[in-house]
């Protein structure tokens, strides 16, 4: 049976999707059958990060509404066999399926694969309420600033009045910018994680390669192999139970020169 | 959209529902909402329930059916049912209406609170309620705490997270939301934390807000204290003091 890793925020534009696919990638890479389902209906974005829009034929609502079967909806990646992608449906909105069935259709994807990770769309309303359903674990993506860590906290507030169904909650910290972080004019990993008091599952750095990938649909953590792409492979080697040390994210201005703030 | 309503008897915590319509097919789903919403305060522990006297004077099965329902809610929150009272068998049973404390816990979804300082709250704290509200959990974004005693929390006040109490507030953590003591009028509710950082406190009618930089005086001898800090009204300010 495999993990369901429900992926959110609270606030929006952190960067949960980009987070979804890089781990997926980076799982699969690992040889493990992954699947990443879009739970963000209405707004899909996931299948152009994979660089898979144009092969989307069915999607999460066709499955749930069963006018086609799981297998027929699942998209296939052109690199990696074992990673999967489900759809999300562009022309419908969050009141299209329901949590129960959200927890059914996940049920379903764990006796497919290794890990079912779900792209959970930003707020508190349904849609969050429907991407808990039927997950084992949560990834919180937060950004340094303190209006994300506020919507994490929220997030997590409601997350542990889960605790009986997940088995835990960890933190991704995204998009640091070490040279601000040196100048004090950013929040750092430490006051972050003081807030939050979760586990720290790993930290990315901003990296503008993030974008250039994004737009050539293919996840960094499989091509590059300095900064955010090798944040998110360490991630993923975290999830798979290894004991990779946090990344030195050093920055580029006098200070980072001289001294590295994580460590 | 009903609201769960939470009251104190004694030890006993009492989960009032009878603001929900159980003939609404969507009850359950109201509940389990409500439920989440408490954050899971009331996890591991056990509670009774009070249903709207009407339903279960149905005595049919659909009764048995319903508190069989709430007791899944319930469970699933990981909280187990002690009993289920009708409203006003519950009302026979404590002779006494005004032992009854409201605990309200609850999301505050943005709208800015008043506090309202009524003469019936004020009653409430002639009282000098001895039983204390003890929270074993941090305090995140949005939770709100109201309560007509005293309140120990063994855990972080975050930011935007809020607890309005009539006695006074300790927390074994660090203070960095809103915290009222004293909220209808007493001057001499103090506020202790670990530490307070960047927190917005009141006491009864008075007003602080404590910046990184606001460094808390060094406690003189005749007030001595050995951990954390005191906030508490001095002179008509708040004052804190350091251990
Ligand atoms: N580490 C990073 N470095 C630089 N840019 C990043 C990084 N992570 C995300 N971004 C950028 O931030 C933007 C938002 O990312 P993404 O779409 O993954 O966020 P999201 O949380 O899924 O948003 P939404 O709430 O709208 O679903 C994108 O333009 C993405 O390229
Ligand atoms: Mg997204």
């Amino acid at each position: 049976m495999g993990r369901v890793i429900v992926i959110t925020s609270g606030k929006g534009g952190v960067g949960k999707t980009t987070t979804t696919a890089n781990i997926g990638a980076s799982l699969a890479k690992q040889g493990k059958n992954v699947c990443v389902v879009d739970m963000d209906i209405g707004l899909r974005n996931l299948d152009i990060l994979m660089g898979l829009e144009n092969r989307v034929v069915y999607n999460l609502v066709d499955v749930i509404e069963g006018t086609c079967k799981v297998k027929q909806a699942l998209v296939k990646d052109k690199k990696l066999p074992n990673l999967s992608l489900l759809p999300s449906a562009q022309t419908r909105d969050k009141t299209a399926v329901n949590a129960d069935q959200v927890r059914e259709l996940v049920n379903e994807l764990k006796t497919m694969f290794d890990f079912v990770l779900v792209d959970c769309p930003a707020g508190i309303e349904s849609g969050f309420q429907n991407s808990i359903s039927g997950a084992d674990e949560a990834i919180v993506v937060v950004t340094p600033e303190m209006s994300s860590v506020r919507d994490a906290d929220r997030i997590i507030g409601l997350l542990e009045a889960r605790k009986n169904e997940l088995d835990s909650y960890r933190l991704v910290i995204n998009r640091i910018k070490p040279d601000l972080v040196n100048a004090n004019q950013m929040m750092s990993m430490d006051d972050i994680c003081e807030i939050l008091s979760v586990d720290l599952l790993g930290i990315v750095p901003d990296d503008e390669d993030i974008v250039v990938s994004t737009n050539k649909g293919e996840p960094l953590s499989l091509t590059a192999n300095k900064s955010a792409g090798q944040a998110y492979r360490n991630i993923a080697k975290r999830i798979l139970g290894e004991d990779i040390p946090l990344m030195d994210i050093k920055g580029k201005g006098f200070f980072g020169k001289l001294k590295a703030i994580f460590s | 959209m009903p609201e769960l309503k939470v009251k104190q008897h004694k030890k006993e915590i009492f989960l009032d529902l009878s603001s929900f319509d159980f003939s609404n097919d969507s009850f359950r789903k109201e509940l389990e909402s409500e439920l989440s919403r408490s954050a899971g305060f009331f996890s591991g522990n056990s509670v009774s329930v009070i249903i709207p006297e009407m339903e279960l004077n149905k005595n049919s099965k659909d009764v048995k059916q319903q508190i069989q329902e709430i007791q899944d809610s319930l469970n699933k929150q990981n909280i187990s049912l002690r009993a289920s009272y009708a409203a006003g068998d519950l009302e026979n049973m404590i002779a006494s209406a005004d032992s009854f404390r409201d605990v309200k816990l609850s999301y505050d979804d943005g709208q800015t609170e008043t506090v309202s300082t009524s003469k019936e709250e004020v009653k409430d704290e002639e009282y000098n309620i001895p039983d204390t509200l003890y929270v074993k959990s941090n305090l995140r974004a949005g939770h709100l705490i109201r309560y007509p005693g005293s309140v120990v929390i063994i855990g972080d006040i975050n930011p935007s997270a809020e607890i309005i109490a009539q006695g006074d507030v300790l927390i074994w953590g660090t203070c960095r939301g809103i915290v009222h003591a004293g909220s209808s009028g007493n001057e001499a509710a103090t506020i202790r934390a670990l530490k307070f950082s960047n927190c917005q406190l009141r006491i009864a009618e008075k007003f602080l807000g404590v910046a990184k930089e606001v460094e808390p005086k060094k406690n003189e001898k005749n007030n001595y204290f050995n951990a954390g800090e005191l906030a508490k009204i001095e002179n008509s300010e708040i004052m804190i003091y350091k251990s």
